[in-house]
């Protein structure tokens, strides 16, 4: 089709929709299907949920291959409720037409009335007889095409049309007012809203009023001419006869094209007033018909005319109605009733589970796995496994002697290292393979792991490195599903859990240096003699905790964190971080506004609590603990890196407020010695701050399992009386949790 | 060739495992339940297929694949086929897939490649936070070897780890230049459409399927956009005129309905939210629940506290946001003084007077000794700004994020506040139209159907300029995925 005029397509375009959905197969939809679709749109929305029961949408999906609108008016079809809602719109209809039925009655009974208005008395004022029975529809009719012509408008109110209409809408939803009723006269407003629809529908009532008011002035006309004797008189200031005569013969024009009688210039110049004569029957059946032709021709036949052409636009815009889908109801109906698209297993040929199989194949007891007696042990060795340079840098350090074999990216490395360790004479040691938590632990790995511990049997530790950047990058939850899929790989290999140790090399510290240690010296990190840190705070704590009473203030409880953590300022950057989240530069600036260390506050105490494994988590003594060691313990830091800033601020009051917000029952206080905590919980939080100080550089998941461990004790009845039993408890646990954790 | 004579196309999803390529198809297919997506290794074992459609034709189909897990071994294994020097690299991957090897040890992998081969083209995804190692640079070259064009797609680049720099660099020295980009979790506006694009670069015989498609994408977002627009027009028009009429001397009734004027609108707020979801295609479950005031499906936050306003710097009027009446307001139906409805309501009266009283229905209600309680303009604003917040996310969210959507939180909307303030002037005339709201009233207000295409005409008006203030929200919302600290 080639190009159209914008008229030309607004008038062509049903036909051609039809046309290309016929070309689709797809059933024709009627303006009702779509009034029964509005309406179950709107009685869905009233409702606030679906009619939908039994899987209909899935069904239209399947056997449809219709567009969206053909699918919501099918899905309505067959809801149960569109046979209700469809009776309710017949409901409706019927109501509208009886009111514009009675309306047109009255049109014609206004009519009759005008009629006999216009012929009050006997002798008939043959101007005031046409301006009456046609002036004020003829300026109505003029305005109207005025208006549809020059401006494409048609009165929207104020017309006839549209105040029938409004009535009998009126009249339709006070008769009727279920909520089905309400929902189907909701949708027939949304369908007369649209603009064509309502344009020609009102005109079409217009012209119908109008009609009906002609017929009734006919029939009047008709009456009172039978019934009565008039005789029909003119009289002018302004025209002259000739005038006036010429005007009676321009308006008989009508009624003698369609073949009545009207008066010729003769009878004209025998009606006039000034003539004192009585007029003939003849003449005055002449004038009679001259008028009664006026009303046909001027009134009746161009309403007719405009009724039947607004009736067959209106038809066309009708047919031409489509769904509004951009609608609430319809929009959301595209999710479901029009999927994005079509899924298919192109190939789900059985896969037996290649991991599983390799679990059954290698994992082995050690004895078997050995290779067979070496001639000699060398040095314990350390590979990289697609690691990037960690913090601590490659190698990591050792005091002992290790050999390096380098960090391995690729075929060319992999043969490196087969290479190297098949042709010594000599096995190493131990083998410490490094890898990284950022790196999918997939089979590729897996084949070159088990190529390596089929060449040296499963002396092999893993380091599983870099958690902290992966748990940032990737998020906790799926750290802790790394975890378990690393774990996983090593066991398939035949690596027991017990020789996979969890150390970020990105934050080396002390501890995690001799637990890196130990995995090559094969002995366990010692906790020995007096100067061990954890000995050191916690006999602080034991001092200062020994003279509080059972409400400790919250200067108190500061500086108890302060003098522990300058026992571990050897890792102040580390624990900073652990509870802050920020460097020390970053707190430096943080604490110049009051909001920002609030912010930080709260998230210190979040991340401490985090710290905790779910089952202490599960206890509300211990998640008070947590929020506030991790509360104090970020003032804490924030006080060692700018004390006089700190000291400025409502410390007290922004350490209660942050843990209130997390742990909304607590409440907070605004002077410093009344707010405080219970002795049980100040110490708890103090010992926890404590372990977690000396536990920094473990990955999360390792200082969780310590402090599950270590802080499984029975601490309920914790007093004063209780302090060194509790502290000693703890203590004890702490070296088994780590013992578990050097365990090779 | 598709319906409608449009040259249908075939891309193989590939890439090495873990690194996205089956939340790429969810978000290309608008489908959070397609496939399964989770951090561990090979999660996807078959070859899947999915057709992308445009006006209900079938233009591309897509296949997911299983990962490539062992592309070191995988090489080594084509490699081994090699009998002459001048086999090509196609040769030597159909000749690897008639071998044992790919029956047996990368039977995974021999299911991707046999599925490159079928297709036309490949979309290579990578994740964009892993370092470039060796085993991709295997990958690639195995692909190479398969003689197919390739789109390389950088995955999670709005990672503040993601090494795209390097990804660039290592895929230009292969000669791969025509590198998409596309963040599965925090989607950028015209990612998908860029993706296409860079298909349609490197395959020209398919120009009039790729330009169908990104024309149909773009249409697509754009009726998104305006669905989404329509349902918040929808809730703005019933809660605006909404209104429940109370008798001034009965305090428990007054109370009673205040109460019931509230729930109904977080009712209507909560399915408005709903469809939303729906209308975007995501699950009830991808809300958050702190802190954007949506907790598990649910708004979290009341509306109606003075926090939810602070929250999105929406200012009530004075006293509005406190107690009882936070976000009513009372039209007062007898000549603006309290009168006996002071006795009633207290102080807070006083405070809500003047915004918005309902003149026509004033003098009835004065004879009746009544008053009228309705939302009032601050509480509406807090909507919009809710509302269209919400959309803005859905928009910029992937179907293969898993982490449930967290808006801004703290600060005030994104949604521009002039914006904000016309949009509620152009909800007045619902103001004084009760029988317009669809939520159910026990007024007694009967429903005029008369008035319904004015209903009709002012929402459509009304979720013009929502779309408006949609489109202008360009600023980035934060994604818990994008969070890093």
């Amino acid at each position: 089709m080639g190009r159209l005029t914008p008229i030309a397509t607004r008038l062509l375009l049903p036909a051609r929709y039809d046309a290309v959905m016929q070309e689709r197969h797809l059933p024709a939809m009627s303006i009702d299907d779509r009034l029964i679709a509005e309406a179950v749109r709107i009685a869905e929305s009233v409702r606030g949920s679906s009619f939908e029961t039994g899987g209909i949408t899935d069904q239209i999906v399947a056997e449809s291959p219709a567009d969206l609108e053909h699918r919501i008016v099918e899905r309505a079809r067959r809801l149960d409720v569109s046979e209700p809602l469809g009776a309710s719109l017949r409901d409706v209809h019927t109501g509208i037409r009886t009111v514009i039925v009675l309306g047109l009655v009255v049109g014609l009974i206004l009519g009759g009335l005008a009629a006999r208005s216009a012929l009050a008395n006997h002798v008939a004022s043959i101007f005031s007889l046409i301006a009456g029975l046609l002036g004020v529809q003829t300026l109505m009719l003029l305005i109207w095409l005025v208006g549809t012509i020059a401006f494409g408008r048609v009165a929207r109110s104020g017309s006839i049309g549209a105040l029938l209409l409004r009535g009998a809408r009126t009249f339709a939803a006070k008769v009727h007012r279920s909520r089905n009723h309400a929902a189907a006269a909701e949708a027939l407003g949304c369908v007369l809203a649209g603009p064509r629809i309502a344009k020609w529908t009102i005109a079409s009532l217009t012209h119908a009023a109008w009609g009906s008011i002609n017929l009734g002035m006919l029939v009047g006309l008709a009456l009172l001419f039978i019934g009565q004797g008039y005789e029909f008189r003119w009289d002018s200031t302004w025209l002259t006869e000739s005038q006036y005569a010429a005007l009676i013969e321009t308006i008989a024009q009508g009624p003698r094209a369609i073949g009545l009688d009207a008066p010729d210039q003769s009878a004209i110049t025998a009606s006039r007033e000034t003539i004192d004569l009585p007029q003939s029957q003849d003449m005055r059946r002449t004038w009679s018909w001259m008028f009664f032709g006026s009303v046909i021709t001027y009134g009746l036949a161009p309403r007719l005319l405009l009724l039947l052409l607004s009736l067959g636009l209106r038809q066309h815009a009708l047919r031409g109605y489509r769904l509004d889908l951009s609608r609430p109801g319809f929009a959301r109906m595209r999710a479901i009733l029009m999927p994005a698209a079509t899924h298919e297993e192109v190939d789900a040929a059985e896969r037996p589970d290649s991991r599983s199989q390799v679990i059954s194949a290698t994992v082995p007891d050690d004895d078997q796995t050995q290779p067979a007696v070496p001639e000699a042990i060398g040095p314990p060795v350390i590979i990289g496994l697609e690691v990037r340079e960690p913090g601590c840098g490659w190698p990591p350090p050792f005091n002992s002697k290790v050999s390096d074999l380098g960090i391995v990216d690729g075929r060319d490395d992999q043969q490196r290292i087969v290479s190297t360790l098949n042709t010594g004479d000599v096995i190493p040691s131990v083998t410490v393979l490094v890898v990284d938590f950022s790196n999918t632990p997939d089979r590729g790995i897996e084949r070159f792991v088990n190529s390596i511990v089929e060449m040296i049997g499963v002396r092999i530790r893993i380091v599983l490195t870099g958690g902290r950047r992966y748990a940032e990058t990737n998020g906790a939850e799926t750290l802790a599903q790394r975890t378990v899929d690393w774990r996983a790989l090593t066991q398939r290999t035949g690596i027991t859990n017990n020789r996979v140790v969890e150390i970020d090399l990105d934050y080396l510290t002390a501890t995690t240096r001799r637990l890196l240690e130990s995995l090559i010296v094969d002995a366990r990190a010692t906790h020995e003699g007096p100067t061990r840190h954890l000995d050191l705070a916690f006999k602080i704590i034991h001092n200062t905790a020994g003279q509080w009473r059972d409400h400790v203030p919250q200067p108190a409880l500061l500086a108890l964190h302060g003098e522990i953590a300058k026992i571990y300022d050897h890792k102040r950057s580390s624990w900073t971080a652990a509870f802050t989240g920020l460097t020390p530069g970053g707190i430096a600036s943080i604490v110049e506004n009051p909001e920002s260390v609030r912010d930080t506050i709260t998230g210190a105490a979040q991340r401490a609590i985090n710290m905790l494994p779910p089952t202490l988590r599960a206890k509300p003594k211990w998640m008070a603990a947590g929020a506030l060691a991790g509360a104090v313990g970020c003032v804490t830091a924030a006080t060692l890196i700018s004390p006089i800033a700190i000291a400025a601020l409502p410390t007290w009051s922004l350490i209660g407020a942050a843990i209130a917000a997390i742990l909304p029952a607590r409440s907070s206080h605004s002077d410093p010695q009344e707010a405080g905590e219970n002795f049980a919980d100040a110490v708890r939080a103090v010992s926890l701050f404590t372990l977690i100080l000396e536990v920094q550089g473990l990955e999360q998941t390792a200082i969780s399992r310590i402090l599950e461990t270590t802080l499984t004790v029975d601490d309920d009845d914790l007093s004063r009386n209780a302090l060194e039993r509790f502290l000693n408890d703890v203590k004890h646990r702490f070296d088994i949790a780590i013992a578990q954790e050097l365990q090779p | 060739m598709s319906d409608g004579d449009l040259p249908k196309l075939s891309i193989a999803i590939v890439g090495h495992t873990n690194t996205g390529k089956t939340s790429l198809l969810r978000t290309l297919l608008r489908d959070v339940n397609f496939g399964d997506v989770s951090a561990s290794p090979g999660t996807t074992q078959a070859v899947v297929g999915c057709t992308l459609l445009v006006d209900g034709r079938k233009v591309v189909s897509l296949f997911d694949t299983p990962g490539l897990e062992d592309s070191i071994g995988l090489l080594d294994a084509i490699e081994q086929a090699r009998t002459d020097h001048r086999t090509d690299g196609l040769q030597l991957v159909e000749q690897f897939l008639h071998s044992d090897s790919a029956k047996e040890e990368f039977q995974q992998e021999a299911k991707t490649i046999r599925q490159i081969l079928q297709c036309e083209a490949a979309l290579y995804v990578i994740d964009a936070r892993e370092a470039v190692l060796g085993k991709n640079r295997d990958e690639l070259r195995i692909l190479a070897y398969c003689g197919r064009p390739v789109v390389p797609v950088l995955n999670f680049v709005a990672n503040k780890y993601a090494q795209t720099d390097e990804w660039r660099d290592q895929l230009a020295r292969v000669n791969m230049h025509a590198v998409a980009e596309f963040d599965t979790v925090a989607l950028e506006t015209d990612a998908e459409i860029h993706l296409f694009e860079k298909v349609l670069t490197l395959l020209d015989a398919y120009r009039p399927t790729m330009l169908a498609l990104i024309e149909s994408r773009k249409n697509e977002r754009a009726e998104l956009i305006l669905a989404s627009a329509h349902t918040i027009a929808d809730l703005l028009i019933d809660i605006s005129a909404l209104a429940m009429t109370v008798q001034v001397a009965d305090q428990d009734h007054t109370s009673g309905v205040m109460d019931q004027l509230k729930d109904s609108v977080r009712s209507a707020e909560q399915y408005a939210a709903t469809q939303l979801l729906e209308l975007h295609r995501f699950r009830e479950s991808d809300f958050s629940a702190r802190p954007i005031p949506i907790d598990d499906g649910k708004w979290g936050i009341d509306l109606f506290s003075s926090e939810a306003m602070q929250e999105y710097g929406v200012r009530g009027s004075a006293g509005a946001a406190a107690g009882a009446m936070a976000g009513l307001t009372l039209d007062i139906m007898l000549g603006g003084l309290s009168l006996g409805a002071g006795a009633a309501i207290g102080a807070a009266i006083g405070a809500t007077l003047g915004a918005g009283r309902l003149p026509g229905l004033q003098l009835l209600d004065k004879v009746r000794g009544r008053i009228r309680v309705r939302v009032d303009i601050a509480t509406l604003g807090l909507l919009i700004a809710r509302q269209t917040d919400l959309v803005h996310a859905l928009l910029r969210r992937g179907h293969a994020d898993r982490e449930p959507v967290n808006l801004r939180g703290g600060t005030s909307t994104n949604a521009p506040r002039d914006k904000i303030a016309q949009l509620l002037k152009q909800l007045r005339p619902a103001f004084a139209k009760p029988e317009w709201s669809h939520i159910p009233s026990d007024d007694g207000v009967p429903r005029q159907p008369g008035s319904v295409d004015r209903r009709e005409r002012l929402a459509a008006k009304v979720a013009d300029s929502i779309a408006h203030i949609i489109n202008d929200m360009d600023t980035p919302f934060d994604s818990v995925s994008q969070q890093s600290d």
